[in-house]
């Protein structure tokens, strides 16, 4: 995909989350709303400015998404899902035998598990990208 | 993988970040090359090797059993 393409992807999904944001403040949802409205300004703020980087980047005849950049890239993600399904295989085994019985709501509990999986990718990324 | 990126490049009076751009990657893949930390594909050791008008084994130094 072409960074073009790839740029206004994000800003559409940064709008739509927006306007879900303004949508559940009308509702009533003020905390839900106002978290989605606090992101999504904060993720359009820092992408704005990595995108000024990276075509002044460009601008200079440098690629920024060479191949070690895939490299490291596809590394965080095998390290990514290894430890995450080691990680939950470990909880799933030790709460099934000890842990008491919990009720979740699905939607928290996916939530939950995306910023897990975020997170641990962010930081094999710059991790992999330290060390190569 | 041992490489003789650096001593080349000194050679040939070019910096790191105009390698970078005559071979189409980013400066920091050219220092990773250069401290031996990434080994690069065989397209961008060819294009690395084409700039110093080198066959490959020139540039880059393999030895049996690195793999």
């Amino acid at each position: 995909m072409k960074t073009k393409n790839r740029d206004f992807l994000r800003y559409i999904m940064l709008f739509l989350l927006f306007s879900i944001g303004i949508w559940q403040n009308l509702n009533g949802n003020s905390s839900y709303g106002s978290g989605l409205i606090g992101g999504a300004i904060g993720v359009f703020i820092a992408i704005t400015f990595k995108q000024r980087k990276i075509r002044q980047m460009e601008a200079q005849g440098l690629n920024t998404y060479d191949e070690r950049a895939w490299f490291i890239a596809g590394r965080a993600a095998y390290f990514t899902y290894l430890t995450f399904a080691l990680g939950s295989a470990f909880v799933v085994l030790i709460g099934s035998i000890w842990g008491p019985p919990v009720l979740v709501n699905p939607y928290n509990f996916l939530g939950i598990c995306l910023s897990i999986l975020v997170l641990l990718y962010i930081c094999f990324y710059y991790y992999f990208n330290r060390k190569m | 993988m041992e490489n003789r990126l650096r001593e080349l490049r000194e050679q040939h009076g070019l910096t790191q970040e105009d390698l970078a751009v005559r071979v189409n990657v980013s400066r920091q893949t050219i220092i990773s090359l250069e401290k031996g930390k990434y080994n690069p594909s065989i397209f961008l050791a060819y294009r690395l090797a084409q700039v110093f008008h080198l066959p490959i084994e020139a540039v880059f130094v393999f030895e049996a059993g690195e793999e």
